[in-house]
């Protein structure tokens, strides 16, 4: 599935959407392809979606599973004892468009030009 | 989660300019910690900025006002969040952070932040001064640092370094600086000649003509060694003379740096014995987020091979993350031991309730995770387990934190942990760090205790045979650190008495004297530029020290 170009109308309606639950009307997905440039704007999509410049990505491939991991900022040496987590993404299909739930606030953000497909189950 | 106070602004900001915060009526999670547990407040002007002894404004209301201005981005992309303030502002808000969020707020002399002009200087005087009952400062881990430097280092890995990590025996001359261990497949490790460059147990005698022993008597002198044993960039040559362990002459080494990670399983050996065989895993680190995945893997090879014991050896294995503590523990003891139980709970101040002051989430267990968490192995992916009802872990000083916590984790579910070596670091507590003004600052909030209840280890974990009159004795055996055999090798010290207290079921009778008489406690000076020198006597490769005169 590709969403449509001109997504600006789209982010504001999924942004504006973000306090439904996570599950309500999202079917899991994963993405069609992992090559760099989807990468790039998938780091892109999650980088905003956490509030930061950059983000890296935890371990898992997100055309086999719908999850993805986000690694927390890397731990200084005194961190002996850090609560650090990954936060969680799920891709899924939502309305017919390509979106990403944030799993702890159930927020959901559009994936512009990142085509997926429904995952095989 | 690991979020500075920046990090949570920011992200705020963005949400907020796509409408979200309003539709969601407060964002998502993550809390900067600014509004529990204050009094007074809502003031403006003055009011907020005048001392009234133990009435507390909320932090948020000081937070990011500043009296030098950052503008821009930091290294990592992030505007600054600063906001023109003052010095008395910044002071304000440590006060009010401190009473928010420290584990022994209730022990902290409230001063005026009026009479301090340096935050740091301030930042200093908010914390208990009680001790331990070995009369140790209950509170050695208060500190800060510049956050453009904290950043610069949590963003740097991997860094430029020979593979090798040291340990200082004496930082005053006659200094006695030893390999503690080597990176795999680094410059440090690499064979030469039929022998390692820097195996362990190596004394370094000199680094680029310099006498590391008895030299160093000007700056000069210091920065050459300094900056030997601790290159700056990968691509460096330095030339060492050394000795080896056990031997009575000199060779001289030539090594030029690498860019490395730390590989955090280190090494793992099967031994073979009549009772079965033996697990060994050398774990050093529980970060960086490889060590997610190389802990499993690790675990898993010592699955396949049916071992009936495991020897984990933590002795040089300051900790890292709590998470990948927890599934260590569970891979140890198995679903049986753990389902449903606490891997660790957090307790912070007593005027937090069942919230975490820091992040206003829930206060909720940690559990023992069975499946990976995203760091290195895919989320949900299954843990293998090893069922054990014993472990033998090996311990120094410099075991410390999450190491400590998978000792007193799996005690608290009933695994017999036979501890071999000596005292642990004695540091039950944990911090998020916190930027504000440009300096980060780490403050002890939480204190994290077993399934049941049990916490109180600030002196450490002993064996139960040790001399010393501190800490929690626990099933084991007092020995000291043997640097002359490699790790792994089982005429070690530590992981031969292991294998001699599983075959016998007691010490080996001179261990306990032996710990005693032989120990050569590693130096307690400051190493490093570092503010923070929590009897860490250990030296990774990478790090700077100051060398004293």
């Amino acid at each position: 599935m590709r969403p449509p170009a001109g997504l600006a109308v789209l982010g504001v309606t999924l942004l504006l959407s973000a306090c439904q639950s996570a599950g309500e009307g999202t079917a899991p997905a994963v993405l069609e392809r992992n090559d760099a440039e989807t990468m790039a704007k998938l780091r892109d999509v999650l980088a905003r979606a956490m509030g930061e410049a950059r983000i890296d990505l935890g371990a898992g491939d997100p055309t086999q599973a719908s999850k993805i991991s986000v690694l927390p900022r890397p731990l200084a040496s005194v961190e002996g004892r850090s609560l650090a987590r990954p936060a969680y993404f799920d891709i899924g299909i939502r309305h017919g468009r390509c979106v990403l739930t944030r799993r702890d606030t159930g927020q959901i953000f559009a994936l512009d030009e990142i085509p997926c497909r429904p995952l095989a189950r | 989660m690991l979020i500075s106070r920046s990090r949570v602004l920011s992200a705020l900001a963005i949400v907020c300019a796509s409408s979200l915060l309003a539709a969601c009526g407060g964002g998502g999670g993550g809390g900067s910690g600014s509004g529990g547990g204050s009094t007074g407040g809502g003031g403006s002007g003055n009011s907020l900025l005048t001392w009234v002894s133990g009435a507390f404004a909320a932090s948020g209301q000081y937070a990011n006002k500043c009296a030098t201005v950052r503008t821009g981005v930091d290294i990592e992309g992030n505007p600054f969040p600063d906001q023109a303030g003052s010095i008395l502002q910044e002071n304000f808000w440590l006060r009010s952070w401190t009473h928010e969020t420290y584990l022994w707020n209730g022990e902290v002399v409230d001063r005026n932040p009026a009479n301090y002009a340096d935050p740091v200087a301030y930042f200093n005087t908010l914390k208990t001064t009680a001790t331990t009952s070995s009369g140790r400062a209950k509170d050695q881990f208060h500190f800060s640092e510049n956050t453009a430097d904290y950043l610069a280092a949590v963003n740097s890995a991997p860094l430029a370094t020979y593979g090798a990590n040291y340990v200082a025996y004496s930082v005053s001359p006659p200094r006695d600086f030893r390999v503690a261990y080597t990176e795999p497949n680094s410059p440090a490790s690499n064979i030469v000649g039929g022998q390692a460059n820097l195996p362990r147990g190596t004394r370094i005698l000199a680094v680029d003509g310099v006498d590391l022993v008895n030299g160093g008597s000007t700056q000069a002198q210091i920065d050459i060694l300094n900056n030997g044993l601790f290159p700056a960039t990968a691509g460096e040559t330095h030339t060492f003379v050394v000795q080896d362990a056990g031997a009575s002459s000199s060779r001289s080494v030539t090594l030029t740096s690498v860019n490395l990670a730390e590989k955090p399983v280190n090494r793992t050996a099967i031994v073979h014995t009549p009772g079965g065989d033996v697990g060994y895993i050398l774990f050093t680190t529980f970060s960086p987020f490889s060590s997610e995945q190389e802990i499993a893997a690790a675990i898993s090879a010592m699955k396949t091979a049916s071992v009936s014991d495991l020897v984990l050896d933590l002795r040089y294995n300051g900790g890292g993350l709590l998470a990948v503590a927890s599934q260590l523990g569970y891979m140890i003891a198995g679903g049986a031991r753990t389902t449903g139980r606490t891997f660790e709970r957090l307790q912070f101040n007593s005027a937090a309730g069942n919230l975490d002051p820091v992040t206003g989430e829930v206060n909720s267990p940690v559990p023992f995770y069975s499946t990976g968490l995203g760091f290195s192995l895919a989320q949900g992916a299954p843990l293998d387990s090893l069922n054990l009802p014993r472990v033998f872990v090996l311990t120094t000083g410099s075991t410390c934190s999450a190491s400590e916590s998978v000792i007193n984790s799996l005690r608290g579910v009933g695994v017999d942990v036979v501890q071999i070596g000596s005292t642990t670091c004695g540091k039950p507590y944990g911090f998020y760090p916190q930027d504000n003004c440009g300096e980060t600052y780490f403050t002890i909030q939480f204190q994290g205790v077993n399934d049941i209840g049990f916490g109180d280890y600030a002196d450490g974990f002993t064996p139960n045979n040790s001399s010393s009159n501190f800490g929690v004795r626990i099933n084991g055996c007092a020995v000291a650190d043997d640097l002359s055999h490699e790790l792994g090798d089982q005429n070690e010290g530590l992981l031969a008495t292991a294998l001699q207290y599983r075959a016998s079921g007691s010490c080996p009778v001179a261990t306990a004297a032996a710990a005693v008489a032989q120990t050569r406690t590693p130096s307690e000076g400051p190493l490093r530029t570092s503010r923070f020198t929590p009897l860490q006597q250990f030296l990774r490769g990478n790090r700077d020290m100051r060398m004293p005169h």
